[in-house]
């Protein structure tokens, strides 16, 4: 196995393969693969120096900045696009719908579509904030 | 069909959805409490720790539990996209190897994590 055989056939398989199934099942596998990938930076991010406040705090500070809670939102999309269709997978798999699964995936789109409102809402003010630098020196004033 | 290393197909095909059962209701939770806050809007160490020791057996538990799922999941999914591409043998233990090895590095470095910022808190 290499590499680039490895995506030659993941290409052929859309290709000759152009459906819904097609799509969520690559979405789902390039979504695994990313979330796998965040997991262990975001454990080298946590878990380093969980004793020192200040080591933990400047490498915090370096993750909140107005571009990281940009990519933040796109995060949370990844998550609940895996996390809905893993759903689907496992509604699918356990109660023999798979013959359904066209119409579970729309059900999965709508959900979804509902969450990141939800989520862009709540988030993207984040964004537009004032540097975190600033929130911290306020936050700091007003311990 | 020859022995494949690594936990028999059905095990591990049941464990990557009971673990992503788990991980729905673990990200609800670690979304919600990360993401989806409007008042606190930069994360620090006083935040987390003050958070944790509000309930540190109840936090301490729930983090365990969602490392190792999350580990898990994760990289018997690698190894299931790996499976998916047939390597020969000898690659497929190596792949299974690194996987583990990952997976071990990755546990400690979250317990050790997870642990000090309890403590931390308490
Ligand atoms: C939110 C809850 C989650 C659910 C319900 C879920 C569900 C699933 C299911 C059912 C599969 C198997 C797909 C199949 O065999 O066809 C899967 C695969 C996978 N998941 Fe998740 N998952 C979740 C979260 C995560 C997270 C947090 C990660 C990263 C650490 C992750 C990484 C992966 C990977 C890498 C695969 C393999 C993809 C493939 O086989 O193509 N998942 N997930």
């Amino acid at each position: 196995m290499n590499i680039f055989k490895a995506i030659g056939g993941t290409y052929n398989e859309v290709r000759l393969n152009p459906n819904v199934g097609t799509w969520s099942f690559l979405l789902h596998r390039l979504s695994g693969i990313l979330l796998a990938f965040y997991l262990f930076m975001h454990l080298i991010v946590i878990a380093t120096s969980p004793g020192n406040a200040g080591a933990f705090d400047s490498r915090l500070a370096a993750v909140q900045t107005r571009l990281f809670h940009l990519l933040e939102i796109g995060l949370v999309g990844v998550i609940f696009f895996h996390m809905l269709n893993g759903l689907r997978i496992l509604v699918a798999d356990f109660f023999y719908l798979t013959r359904q699964h066209q119409k579970l995936l729309w059900i999965v789109v709508i959900i979804f579509i509902i969450i990141m409102a939800y989520a862009t809402a709540v988030m993207l003010p984040k964004v537009f904030h004032r540097e975190v630098t600033e929130v911290a020196q306020i936050v700091g004033g007003l311990r | 069909m020859a022995t494949k290393p690594g936990f028999p197909g059905l095990t591990s095909w049941l464990l990557q959805r009971l673990t992503g059962l788990f991980l729905v209701v673990g990200l609800f939770i670690h979304v919600n409490v990360i993401h989806f806050t409007t008042e606190a809007r930069l994360i620090d160490f006083s935040s987390v720790t003050t958070r944790l020791a509000e309930n540190p057996t109840g936090w301490g538990i729930f983090y365990v539990i969602f490392l190792f799922a999350c580990i898990y999941h994760g990289l018997n999914g690698i190894w299931a996209i790996i499976l998916d591409f047939k390597p020969g043998a000898g690659l497929l233990r190596f792949y299974l190897v690194a996987l583990w090895l990952i997976g071990i590095f990755f546990s400690a470095y979250g317990l050790f994590g997870i642990f000090g910022l309890v403590r931390a808190g308490a």
